[in-house]
């Protein structure tokens, strides 16, 4: 390994960052030529959809590289840096989010999606319970409220690994990557955003790569093989860094959330709206699954072995930074672009969610025979709101935001988790049962995770904050004998049109 | 109001797919829905039950490696079983709002 970091060695990273901004942002223009030629009467469904004609790679990586957050590239390193291999045994998690999302409804939501000329999974819960105004306004506030906040995390944490990687004020890498996010958003919607992913999800797969290479290269000729790194890891960070298992409970809890609840969070379904065909979802699958996997294996794996190389730090999210800084200046700057590209590729995608859920929910509620000129400036500058309020909570550096990220993931899987899965493959149930059991998730995790925590059971609060909702959801439906019209039945299941006669 | 409504208001005690026909595409969906839980709950089991084997002593080795290593084989085995659930589970339906021939 080298010595401290050279400011020539900063200036590489900071260079590679700059060169990164630049393709992203031609990427932009490139979209927004597309966007430009679409007619008038079209333009929300192509900003929104990519007029739902989006391939393989383009699906494959919106999905995976918009779930694939700082959370997989730094925080998720990072406990495995601070908790040890008892973290580590959960490597498996979340590996699998594009089949649980694709195989588990996107072609439901696809299909529905068409009928409905539905933007994003809003559109459908609110289709479902009957155009209930009340549900479609308490969807918008949970995205707008938590996914702001959610998006302003990713906007601080790559900021915050900038200034430790180039030395220079985190405000640099903030104003900077919020304005680029701003520029594809906004003018290539989400075609802008998918081709974006792509390349950051090829630049996160490089990073990972030259990553895992590094580190095994350095670890195997350090202590000759891995047979003796977990007594190495003993050694350096303790037994019970080896030893010291989380409850059982806590375990599946968090297995739960990240196998089945990822499937509620709208950023992740945003994908099921823009494939083209099913083939292009069976390649999305497969190639999400690969990536994901070697993302989240390689850099969980790392952040344990960091342990070794860095083993006094007080940030652990630091690990795999200031690790690779040591390894070489320009793995620095390479891992750094796939952080920053784990990042921007999450708030595009919220950006999206967020302007979406405001656009549909909130101004089509207000103004429902507003015209496709209307309809278009909505788009941008709801857009533009969406990205700005993120970026100023991430400037006045909000506190506790950890805290406030495991509310958003936790809330907003809770709250929609049973309403999305019962209600689009149960033919019971109706605006009623999904209100309650949304109100009824939201309120049971708040409550289980803050303020009385022994509602939990020993559980993670999403766990039985899930349960409650599907109960509520089952239970309402069987007692109000609460079902669907027959219209939306025949837009939810049927095969024929609802005005058409069987 | 069609027949289909009047037996739907009627028979509120009856499987309300009786009042309609059904997308075959949307039924596929819902298979597909149940084979992607199917897939999940195996890697759930296979994969807590590795672990708690294998935790069982911190230092167990498996094909030489540390266990803690070893579990990632589990994750790209599943990554096989699940590329062959998609191949093979997932039919290749049209995407259409209605899919043509099927509307009656």
């Amino acid at each position: 390994m080298t010595g401290p970091v050279t400011s020539a060695e900063r200036t590489i990273t900071l260079l590679i960052f700059i060169v990164f901004q630049l393709i992203l942002i031609g990427i932009a223009l490139q979209s927004r030529r597309k966007l430009q030629k679409t007619a008038i009467d079209k333009y929300t469904e192509e900003f929104y959809t990519a007029g739902r004609g989006l391939g393989v790679f383009a699906v494959a990586f919106m999905l995976a590289a918009g779930l694939c957050s700082v959370g997989t590239f730094l925080g998720g390193p990072g406990l495995a840096y601070s908790i040890g291999i008892p973290y580590v045994s959960l490597i498996g998690l979340q590996v699998f989010m594009n089949f649980s999302i694709l195989v588990g409804i996107g072609k439901k939501v696809a299909i529905i999606g068409r009928r409905i000329n539905a933007f994003s999974i809003g559109d459908i819960l609110s289709k479902r319970a009957e155009d209930f105004k009340p549900l479609a306004i308490l969807y918008a506030l949970i995205i707008f409220l938590f996914y702001s906040v959610y998006a302003a995390s990713q906007f601080l944490g790559s900021a915050r690994i900038f200034e430790v990687m180039t030395g220079l004020p985190f405000y640099y890498a903030l104003i900077t990557a919020g304005i680029v996010t701003l520029i594809y958003a906004t003018f290539g919607g989400i075609r802008g955003v998918a081709l974006s992913a792509v390349v950051q999800g090829i630049v996160m797969t490089v990073a990972t790569v030259f990553l895992i290479v590094f580190v095994f290269k350095n670890t195997l000729a350090d202590y000759g093989s891995l047979a003796n790194v977990t007594k190495a890891l003993a050694n350096t960070a303790g037994e019970k860094y080896v030893t010291e298992y989380m409850p059982l409970k806590w375990q599946l809890g968090l297995w739960f959330m990240f196998d089945w609840g990822l499937m509620a969070l709208p950023h992740g379904l945003q994908a099921a709206f823009t494939y083209k065909s099913t083939k292009a979802l069976k390649g999305a699958v497969i190639i999400g699954a690969i990536a994901v996997t070697f993302w989240t294996l390689s850099m969980l794996m790392s952040g344990l072995l960091a342990r070794l190389y860095v083993p006094d730090l007080k940030v652990a999210d630091y690990a795999i930074p200031l690790m690779v800084m040591k390894f070489s200046p320009w793995l620095g700057g390479i891992v750094f672009s796939g952080v920053i590209a784990a990042a921007q590729s999450t708030i595009a995608v919220m950006i999206m969610v967020i302007s979406g859920a405001l656009l549909q929910q909130l101004y089509r509620n207000v103004k429902p025979n507003a015209t496709p000129v209307q309809l278009k400036k909505a788009t941008l500058y709801l857009t533009v709101v969406a990205a700005v309020l993120p970026f100023l909570l991430a400037l006045v550096q909000i506190p506790a935001l950890e805290y406030l990220i495991i509310f958003a993931v936790g809330g907003t899987a809770s709250a929609f988790l049973a309403p999305i899965a019962l209600g689009l493959f149960w033919k019971r149930g109706s605006k009623y049962a999904m209100s309650s059991s949304m109100v009824v998730g939201l309120l049971v995790y708040i409550m289980g995770k803050a303020v009385y925590k022994p509602l939990a059971m020993g559980w993670d609060a999403s766990v039985v904050a899930t349960l409650s909702s599907f109960l509520v959801y089952i239970i309402v439906a069987l007692i109000k004998n609460e079902r669907p019209s027959q219209h939306v039945l025949n837009l939810f299941w049927g095969v024929n049109k609802p005005n058409t006669t069987v | 109001m069609n027949f289909e409504m009047y037996l739907f208001k009627r028979e509120r005690g009856r499987n309300v797919s009786e009042t309609f026909k059904e997308d075959p595409r949307l039924k596929n969906a819902f298979k597909e829905f149940l084979l992607m839980n199917g897939v999940l709950v195996a890697y759930t089991i296979v994969w807590f039950l590795a672990m708690l084997t294998w935790a069982r002593n911190p230092y167990t080795l498996i094909l030489g490696l540390p266990w803690w290593f070893a579990m990632s084989f589990i994750a790209i085995l599943f990554n096989v079983v699940v590329a062959a659930a998609t191949i093979l589970g997932v039919k290749d339906d049209d995407l259409s709002a209605y899919a043509e021939g099927e509307q009656q």
